[in-house]
């Protein structure tokens, strides 16, 4: 009698679990809100799981930084003495810029707000790229928001729950987004292919671009603004040009939350064609 | 005040919680973001290494339900197919549960040989299931490597596994599987 129960909630369960992955791909939204509320369950656990892993992670770098103080230092001049004269240039641009706005009575964009939070987990597995924080409707993240660590863009909110949320990140293969090649200015589209280093698609066939080029992305869509930094070009190889991205995205411990839906309308205000007089 | 048999009732039932508090436990650790760098896609699938470790040792102590809950509870955290965990959990418990009288008291090179078989057929059923669920043939390289990781990542973890049992749990004789 207790064999034959254990057989039939094996075969239930063997049943259900087919039945939840067919429901996934009839129901998207059901199964992504479920998985949303599991994963806010879990994400005091998992946050208190992160700061071990972090301090330990934090030690390493510790070390590594201390044998290479030297080089590091020297690294550290040559890169000062570079900014200096950025810094200045920036200066020179930013009075220009002023100057300029004045003449065309430009009207700034609205101030954008942004909330930290700390990575919680990797689900980076085989086949998806993104990453779990712990904040959430609670603390003002929504979906579609932009994720970007200190040096540049990560991704985008997907999935927000009350006090977790879901980043796609930039490689992943369902990742698009908008962006402009500078110096050449041509317009492409980033999209991930769940290597280490996005793609671009969508370029004119003679761009001209090249290793070195700096991508940023261009506001167009809505998604993000435009000139949030994303990377340099890489290669460009049999017509494939690959970005190394400005963020290490295995390396993520806190990222920052942008709203810029103020900002995002503002300039596509300004940027809407004006009707014919 | 509780009776000493309450006492010994109490101290039985949290022994006996041991494989599911630590195979849980194990699915968490699994998405702690390391910030190694490509660590994130090969990652081991540690609770398979618990489950595999608990269907040799103490089938009893992991019901379905429990397996299938740890399934979903990494489907969830890994942003995999929800249920398709669950499956192959469940898969793995209950054929190792059968061979469990050829693999238990053997040693712990012969467990390794066939966590390998174990890890190598999950890591083609996750590429089956995954390609079906998407309707496409996915990237075939980085299943194979997570594979590799998670079989080399065995005797870490099965020896970890191994002391959590001496420790919480009095030996395997005098009892039998009765499953399906």
């Amino acid at each position: 009698m207790r064999a034959m129960a254990q057989r039939f909630s094996f075969l239930v369960l063997v049943l259900g679990s087919i039945g939840l992955m067919m429901l996934g791909k009839v129901d998207a939204v059901l199964i992504d809100g479920i998985r949303t509320r599991l994963t806010d369950a879990l994400a005091p656990i998992l946050d208190a799981a992160a700061q071990p892993a972090a301090s330990v992670s934090d030690l390493v770098a510790e070390a590594e930084a201390l044998a290479h103080l030297r080089r590091e230092n020297a690294r550290l001049r040559a890169e000062n003495a570079a900014l200096v004269y950025f810094r200045d240039a920036a200066y020179r641009l930013e009075v220009e810029n002023e100057d300029l706005r004045g003449l065309l009575n430009y009207q700034p964009a609205a101030p954008h707000s942004f909330v930290s939070a700390r990575v919680v987990a990797d689900q980076s597995g085989s086949f998806v790229r993104s990453l779990a924080i712990s904040l959430g409707e609670r603390h003002g993240v929504a979906d579609g928001q932009a994720v970007l660590g200190a040096r540049g863009l990560v991704g985008r909110t997907v999935q927000t729950g009350a006090r977790s949320a879901r980043v796609l990140l930039l490689t992943d293969l369902n990742t698009r987004v908008p962006v402009v090649v500078t110096p050449s200015r041509h317009r492409a589209v980033l999209g991930g292919d769940n290597t280490a280093r996005p793609r671009l698609f969508h370029l004119v066939a003679d761009h001209g671009v090249s290793a070195g080029d700096r991508v940023t992305t261009s506001g167009h869509g809505g998604m993000f603004p435009r000139g949030l930094p994303v990377g340099i070009v890489e290669s460009v190889r049999d017509g494939v040009v690959r970005i190394r991205l400005f963020e290490d995205l295995t390396r993520l411990e806190f990222v920052r939350i942008v709203d810029f839906s103020g900002f995002i309308a503002d300039t596509t205000m300004q940027t809407a064609p004006r009707p014919p007089r | 005040m509780l009776g000493e048999n309450a006492w010994q009732r109490l101290d039985r039932a949290a022994r006996h919680s041991t494989p599911g508090v630590v195979t849980v436990g194990l699915t968490l650790i699994s998405v702690v973001p390391l910030q190694l760098p490509y660590y994130g896609p090969v990652a081991p699938i540690l609770p398979l290494m618990a489950v595999y470790y608990w269907a040799i040792h103490r089938p009893d102590l992991m019901p379905y339900t429990l397996i299938f809950a740890i399934g979903l509870i990494y489907d969830v955290l890994i942003h995999g197919p929800l249920g398709m965990h669950s499956l192959v959990f469940l898969m793995v418990h209950v054929l190792l549960a059968r061979q469990q009288r050829l693999m238990a008291g053997r040693s712990f090179l012969v467990l390794w040989c066939g966590f390998i078989v174990v890890a190598g057929l999950v890591t083609a059923a996750e590429w089956v299931l995954h390609s079906l669920y998407f309707l496409s043939p996915m990237p075939i390289e980085q299943s194979a490597f997570r594979g590799l990781i998670t079989a080399a990542a065995y005797p870490l973890v099965g020896w970890t596994l191994g002391a959590v049992q001496r420790g919480f749990l009095r030996p395997t004789s005098g009892w039998r599987f009765d499953g399906p």
